[in-house]
């Protein structure tokens, strides 16, 4: 087994097709089927089938491309190691992945302000697939809302704030400024729509097995505005209400809510085994600043 | 860089010396020093410190070894994973029944002599599982199959009879032939309609007319309603055997007038089926072989027959 083996191989898996990976990687095809057949003799399992004119990964597969990601991500790492030890600089590039996009503007900005050479790509994506992506090296770090235990990973918790529902001035629960898990249950509700990877009401109803009376799904400002026209309340927290109450009109009121110890917690996540750059650290050091962790 | 150096390097790692190195991995001690300081140039700093004719790891050598070790570990990984979804891929089966009751017993004594077998079996009709064949989204079903279907490949595991039993405080007990015209309006116990086979339905089928069904429920009710003389109740031949087998004291069973209908064919097959043109999982290929080699019929079994004193040699096809 060789890693341009898997590397290759993993073209072939993106595209289902050894025609068009051969194309992509520019050797001919029999070059490419030849090098499949071996690694698959080499591995023991078949990798791959036949399904009519395309290709499909086997069960077996699916393992060795896991696999293949994170063999070809540590032999990079060894590259960027021992480059910092030769006292060159690797790129100032890291891709994080992010389970929702409304809690970093504030930072974000400030940081690419300071690192003007720092190429950052962020992803949204669900919870497990952070924790997927950061295994096999293709992201350096995540941030996650919740975390879950895993050996290979570390984390820091970010913050973590109680949960509150955005209501209008005019609200029967306004003056009182509390609200309770069973008034919340009835309480008509807007929000992002599912599509969204991460939902603050989602983290909420699944905690306290409760179905949410959602009367109104849509994106940011669509919701804004249904809010102030009083269709419903908006579920949020101390970080992210600032996006709900940028507007000059000060008609709403902010609810506690009785009842629950849920509580909404971000967290940056990374991966042990990953050797961390110059650039890695920067960026570690200044989430962690700006957190006061 | 290639993993072969990294393998080299883990074991002059190992050993701090070059010509030990050598020994274990079997090559010439110059080609291995050449390995290492190719590797050396690669990475563009030294790995070992040289002391005299000794060489020891330095902080860069250990910092590689780390990776090293890392590498080879995460390779081992992959191999067992390999080899634990090979053990799921091996032991998963996905079958089908339209009657549960025709797996009863031999199935138990599968599931005991395969202890690592994946199990999944869903109860569907004979054309569901037809589709769910095809589709592969099942590996084997086991149903009644009268007639072969393109695509798919019938074995028959029984040549089957639809009876019915009746019990003694209702008249059709005392009979001796029964035609079906003494049964065209019989009161007939069945089981639910959502039931995926349903025999009275079957029987009368065949005179294009439906059953007159009383009452509906499980087995078990089926079995205390007719008790009572309330009704009858259709079922094959390997179905009374598998019950008599497995759940119904014997005493019980010999108050059951188990008829055959004199003037139709009701012939039946019990078959295991599975698609053509398809490499089937290794547990599906022992499920069919066992069940062709081990499937208890009941016309294997003289004992039962006389016991239950019915005429259960099949009759010549009357059409």
């Amino acid at each position: 087994m060789n890693l341009l083996q898997m590397e290759y191989f993993q073209e072939v898996a993106k595209t289902s097709s050894i025609t068009q990976a051969a194309r992509t990687l520019n050797i001919s095809q029999s070059a490419l089927s030849i090098m499949m057949n071996k690694l698959e003799a080499e591995i023991g399992y078949p990798l791959l089938a036949k399904q009519g004119r395309n290709i499909s990964i086997t069960p077996y597969g699916k393992k060795v491309l896991h696999y293949s990601y994170i063999l070809l991500h540590e032999m990079e790492d060894i590259q960027r190691e021992f480059k910092e030890l030769r006292g060159e600089e690797n790129e100032w590039k890291l891709t994080l992945g992010v389970t929702d996009s409304n809690y970093y503007g504030d930072w974000i900005l400030n940081l690419m302000h300071d690192y003007p050479d720092l190429q950052l790509n962020v992803l949204q994506m669900a919870r497990d697939e952070i924790y997927e992506n950061l295994l096999i090296g293709k992201l350096d770090f995540g941030i996650s809302n919740g975390m879950e235990y895993y050996e290979e990973l570390d984390s820091q918790l970010l913050f973590s704030q109680p949960y509150q529902l955005l209501v209008l001035k005019n609200h029967p629960l306004a003056r009182k400024g509390r609200i309770t898990m069973e008034e919340l249950v009835q309480e008509p509700l807007l929000s992002l729509p599912p599509s969204h990877k991460n939902r603050l009401i989602d983290n909420l109803s699944s905690a306290m097995h409760f179905r949410p009376n959602i009367v109104f799904e849509g994106n940011a400002d669509i919701m804004e505005q249904m809010f102030h026209v009083g269709v419903g309340s908006i579920l949020t927290c101390a970080h992210n209400r600032g996006q709900w109450m940028r507007s000059q009109r000060e008609d709403y009121a902010l609810l506690d809510i009785v009842g629950t110890s849920t509580r909404y917690e971000m967290y940056l996540v990374w991966s042990k085994n990953r050797f961390r750059t110059k650039c890695a650290r920067m960026f570690q050091n200044y989430v962690f600043d700006y957190y006061h962790v | 860089m290639l993993l072969s150096q990294l393998e080299y390097f883990r074991v002059v790692a190992k050993h701090e010396h070059i010509s030990h190195a050598a020994e274990e991995l079997r090559i010439a001690q110059p080609a291995l020093s050449t390995t290492i300081s190719k590797l050396e140039k690669e990475l563009g700093v030294p790995l070992f410190d040289r002391i005299g004719r000794n060489i020891e790891l330095n902080d860069a050598g250990r910092r590689l070894l780390a990776h090293a070790d890392y590498l080879f570990e995460q390779i081992e990984e992959m191999e067992k994973s390999l080899e634990q979804t090979r053990e799921i891929l091996e032991n998963e089966v996905a079958i089908s029944v339209s009657n549960s009751m025709f797996l009863g017993g031999w199935l138990h004594n599968f599931v005991l002599d395969n202890p690592k077998i994946r199990l999944h079996q869903r109860m569907l009709s004979e054309d569901q599982m037809l589709e769910a064949l095809l589709n592969e989204e099942i590996d084997v079903a086991v149903g009644e199959f009268n007639s072969d279907i393109p695509g798919i490949v019938r074995k028959v595991l029984v040549e089957d009879e639809y009876v019915f039993s009746v019990v003694a405080p209702n008249p059709l007990a005392l009979k001796d032939t029964i035609v079906f015209d003494d049964i065209r309006d019989a009161s007939i116990i069945g089981l639910p309609s959502n039931a995926t086979y349903k025999i009275a339905d079957r029987v009368f089928a065949r005179h294009g007319l439906e059953p007159k069904v009383i009452f509906e429920g499980s087995h078990r009710l089926m079995q205390k309603l007719e008790m009572d003389g309330k009704g009858i109740v259709f079922a094959t031949k390997q179905m009374i055997y598998i019950m008599a087998q497995n759940n119904v004291s014997r005493d019980d069973a010999m108050q059951f007038k188990i008829h055959t209908i004199s003037d139709m064919d009701c012939s039946c097959q019990l078959c295991v089926c599975w698609k053509a043109d398809r490499e089937l999982p290794v547990m599906a290929k022992k499920f069919i072989d066992a069940m062709d080699a081990s499937y208890p019929r009941y016309s294997d079994d003289e004992a039962f027959m006389q016991e239950y004193s019915l005429d259960w040699t099949r009759k010549e096809e009357t059409v």
